[in-house]
């Protein structure tokens, strides 16, 4: 299926500089679009590289004024469109299903203003996460959100996905982060919205966030900036037994203490991240590693250090320790961050899930993981934001061999369906896209999804932005909606 | 098809509920005259059990073209719609308790029509609470607060309802029941459409259950009220330094004389500054305010039970029919306060009124009642607030006055995407009719 697509799309490659091509290149000149084949190719998925397709031309508009004109013209013929950020995505969501014309927002990176005394920032959507932070650092400022991606990865694609990072327990996701947006619809209308806390009227910010494009483009963000913490102390916990850090995640939690991030990775991804680029050197026969990040008011964290590694005494703990200083710290957080690249070097290839899970049914869903990896004969890492329940499971697979493809991918979808079941849902962070459409069904009826896409008609009534991502292919929806009516 | 009498609705809807429960605790006829002067009520109250009720009286309402407004604890009648009295107010009061309490996730759901108090008293015993902070918490019901996105000075530090809920169960004016979200903190499946509910007025949907993150409960309480004996301005200065400090203030609200004269015997501009944390972080944050009080005096410090008593009083204070919202830039809530209170003097009205300086929310109650004279006031703040950053909304007020004034300020310029959502959800608008934005 997808190959027809990829020869249908290559063909129209060919026919080099159609009217569409030149009416988008009179918007952004000539060094501001691919349209020939080959420099397709590197847009043809994002982060999530299980599907592909290829776009009919990829556009980098420089202002506000010409994502609309773009978005017009494409409107205007009705051509299907996918606003892009970094293509750091983890499900599709940025990959062309095949004939769309893609805008990047990449060459919109400016970072347009910030207002200490509001604490706000404004930035184009192309400017990239860490730098937001690298900027407003020497006033003690950062910028909360802090996807493992974050070196690359744009706000406004932070914005489509609604990103979370390891620092959400206690700060929450992007969404809590947002306080305004420039939008250019799918028909080309800029509205702005938000800007001031409550703004009356329905709270378009919280839908658009997370949104994956769907509903429009956004073009500057207006993001709350927040003074750095008084202190912060890390603590690493190495633990003999899974089920000993699964609970001393809860206890950590039931003991009163929100951390600023608690994060866990088990033994084949320990194996992973030290064949990695920042090794740290944790022993080879760990069944587990739990870093807890405590932050807040200097006096106060004492405490609840001495509270932390109580309870990991309590759970068995091989070995605690407080971070010494602030590289060692780094080092740390350096060598989690780079989890999911590091399986490369175990494994040819690697599929992420994203489930979440009430935290305390952790022990419950890591063993009922282990299951499905003995099943489908599959090694899977387990990596996750252990305090706020989303999982990582890292599917290890290779796909020269002919069937472990699919094997991954149905191991994954299986995972999600433990998730759902316990209350969870398949996606915390990386998005539905393409890839988890399907499993939209483990948590929401028809009914449910037939009302959602009936938010997104409201928006992109011709389907145009973005289109056929984030929902379950439509027909059973479609009938649903179609018999209501007819009895209504 | 509209049944004529309201003898025809009372029989169509005691069918639905088809109750053993004597009638007059199902429903009854409504009407007395405080009712009246804030509208808002309905023809008929009705009492509903639990959700599939809900869902066949809207089924019923949207057959028959009728209207229906929901209602929590009757603590918003003031707050938009220019109806005196929809056919029926439905209440949520018969549905309430705790669903579920997860410990050891931080989360509970509880059914719409809990009273924040009564879930307050229900988390204290496990040692956690829902940090919401809106006014009258022993009325308003967790429904309501969320429909209306009610909050208080807390959300500083807590954030306010968008933040904390994480799943919803609604039924829709075709009495279709619908989930959101999840009982758990982060989730991105599909469109966020928990946050179209979140202050949403009841006009798209009945909330009959709630996802919520709680915290756990403070240690230590703190408050400190510290006055100003030059004007507004060190009180500003301190707000500034505090927000660029490592400090991590609960709230910082400042209350203009004649309510800090009402809260603290104090005729003069006051700044509220609290903290809860572990004891020797609160300790810490207080010996900070003392290093930087700078021209501020300290005229009082509370803690624990003493300090969430006064937060209690703070909440029951906007007891008047007449108030404004505005939504400021935080730079900009002194000026608003003090543009209200010349604004008051020039018309010859006392208000009382206080704003979050690390939030940019501030509250006017104005104690009058001139109608004329509030009107005048709200299009003076209106003017005011034309040239900066923000909106003034009216958020109590009689009907009557209502009718003759856009309370939600100027119509947003993406209003067709707000008209366009409310016609997916209700599109014969049986629900609320005319309560929100651009009269939807």
């Amino acid at each position: 299926m997808f190959g027809k697509r990829l020869k249908m799309a290559a063909k129209k490659a060919k026919r080099k500089k159609d009217k569409l091509i030149e009416s988008l290149i009179a918007v952004v000149g000539e060094d501001a679009i691919y349209y020939e084949h080959e420099d397709l190719l590197a847009y043809e998925c994002d982060g999530y590289v299980i599907h592909k397709g290829l776009p009919r031309a990829v556009v980098f508009p420089s202002t506000t004024e010409e994502v609309s004109q773009i978005v017009k013209i494409l409107h205007a013929q009705k051509i299907p469109f996918i606003p892009r950020g970094a293509g750091t995505g983890l499900s599709g969501g940025a990959t062309p299903m095949g004939g769309e014309v893609i805008i990047s927002l990449v060459r919109m990176k400016q970072l347009l203003e910030v207002d200490f005394e509001n604490r706000r920032a404004v930035v184009q959507p192309g400017f990239v996460n860490l730098k937001l932070t690298n900027a407003i650092a020497e006033k003690g400022y950062y910028y909360v959100p802090d996807p493992s991606s974050q070196r690359t990865c744009t706000i406004g694609g932070n914005v489509g996905e609604n990103a979370g990072g390891a620092h959400c327990l206690k700060y929450g996701v992007t969404t809590n982060h947002v306080l305004g947006l420039e939008v250019v619809l799918p028909d080309g209308e800029i509205v702005n919205i938000g800007g001031i806390p409550d703004m009356p009227g329905y709270d378009l910010l919280g839908l658009l966030t997370g949104s994956e494009g769907t509903l429009g483009i956004v073009t500057k963000i207006t993001v709350k900036i927040l003074k750095q913490p008084e202190a912060q102390e890390t603590v690493c916990a190495l633990f003999d037994r899974v089920e000993d850090a699964s609970h001393t995640v809860s206890d950590i939690i039931s003991a009163g203490i929100i951390p600023a991030a608690l994060e866990m990775m088990d033994k084949i991804a320990i194996e992973g991240v030290e064949k990695g680029n920042y090794p740290v050197g944790y022993p080879k026969d760990l069944a587990a590693v739990l870093l807890i990040e405590v932050d807040g008011i200097k006096e106060g964290i004492p405490e609840q250090i001495e509270k932390i590694i109580q309870i990991c005494q309590n759970r068995n703990v091989r070995e605690v320790r407080v971070a010494s200083s602030e590289a060692e710290r780094q080092a740390w957080w350096n060598n989690r961050k780079q989890a999911f690249g590091a399986m490369g070097t175990i494994s040819p290839d690697y599929l992420v899930q994203d489930g979440v899970i009430p935290r305390s049914k952790l022990p419950e869903v890591l063993e009922k993981v282990a299951q499905i990896s003995s099943k489908y004969g599959l090694r899977i890492a387990n990596v996750f934001h252990a305090g706020d329940g989303n999982l990582h499971p890292l599917i290890l697979f290779d796909s020269r061999v002919p069937g472990d493809t699919e094997k991954a991918v149905a191991a994954g979808s299986e995972i999600l369906k433990v998730c759902a079941d316990v209350g969870g849902s398949i996606t915390g962070e990386h998005g539905v896209g393409i890839e988890k459409k399907e499993e939209m069904r483990f948590i929401f009826n028809d009914e449910e999804i037939a009302l959602q896409v009936s938010i997104r008609d409201v928006f992109n009534p011709e389907n145009l932005c973005n289109p056929d991502k984030l929902f379950p292919t439509a027909s059973r929806c479609a009938e649903v909606k179609a018999v209501k009516r007819a009895s209504g | 098809m509209k049944p004529t009498s309201m003898e025809q609705i009372k029989q169509g809807i005691l069918q639905i509920l088809g109750s053993r429960l004597p009638e007059g605790e199902v429903i009854h006829c409504a009407g007395n005259h405080d009712e009246n002067l804030l509208g808002n009520s309905g023809r008929l109250v009705v009492y509903p059990r639990d959700e599939n009720q809900i869902g066949a009286i809207l089924r019923f309402a949207n057959e028959h073209s009728l209207t229906v407004i929901p209602e929590g604890g009757g603590t918003k009648r003031g707050l938009g719609g220019t109806l005196e009295q929809a056919d029926i107010l439905l209440s949520m009061q018969k549905i309430k308790g705790v669903v579920e309490h997860s410990v050891g996730d931080l989360i509970m759901t509880v059914k719409a029509g809990t009273t924040l108090q009564e879930i307050q008293s229900v988390l204290a015993k496990n040692g956690q609470f829902l940090p919401l902070d809106p006014p009258f918490p022993e009325r308003s019901t967790i429904g309501g607060i969320v429909a209306s996105n009610a909050s208080g000075p807390k959300r500083l530090r807590y954030g306010s309802c968008r933040d904390l809920v994480v799943g919803l169960r609604v039924v829709t004016a075709d009495g279709t029941i619908i989930r959101t979200g999840a009982k758990v903190v982060k989730n991105v499946a599909g469109y966020d459409m928990t946050k179209l509910f979140v202050g949403s007025m009841g006009t798209l949907g009945i909330i009959t259950e709630l996802h919520l993150k709680l915290k756990p409960l403070p240690p230590r309480r703190s408050l400190m009220l510290l006055t100003s004996p030059g004007g507004t301005e060190e009180i500003w200065d301190f707000s500034r330094r505090i927000m660029d400090s490592g400090m991590e203030p609960l709230a910082l609200e400042v209350l203009n004389p004649g309510m800090a004269e009402r809260l603290a015997g104090v005729s003069r501009y006051l700044l509220a500054v609290g903290f809860e944390d572990v004891p020797k972080a609160v300790d810490a944050q207080e010996e900070w305010v003392r290093q930087n009080l700078g021209q501020l005096r300290k005229t009082d410090m509370l803690h624990d039970e003493e300090a969430e008593a006064w937060w209690n009083r703070f909440a029951a204070v906007g007891t008047a029919p007449f108030a404004l919202k505005v939504g400021s830039l935080a730079t900009d809530v002194i000026p608003v306060m003090e543009a209200a209170e010349q604004a008051a003097n020039n018309l010859g009205l006392s208000i009382i009124c206080h704003g979050g300086t690390g939030l940019g929310i501030s509250r006017i109650y104005v104690e009058d009642h001139d109608m004329r004279k509030f009107q005048s006031f709200y299009q003076t703040m209106q003017t005011f607030m034309a040239e900066r950053e923000g909106y003034v909304i009216i958020e109590s007020a009689p009907y009557t006055v209502r009718r003759g004034v856009s309370v939600w300020g100027d119509k947003p310029s993406y209003l067709r995407l707000l008209e366009g959502i409310k016609q997916k959800f209700d599109p014969r608008r049986v629900l609320n009719p005319g309560r929100f934005v651009g009269g939807i």
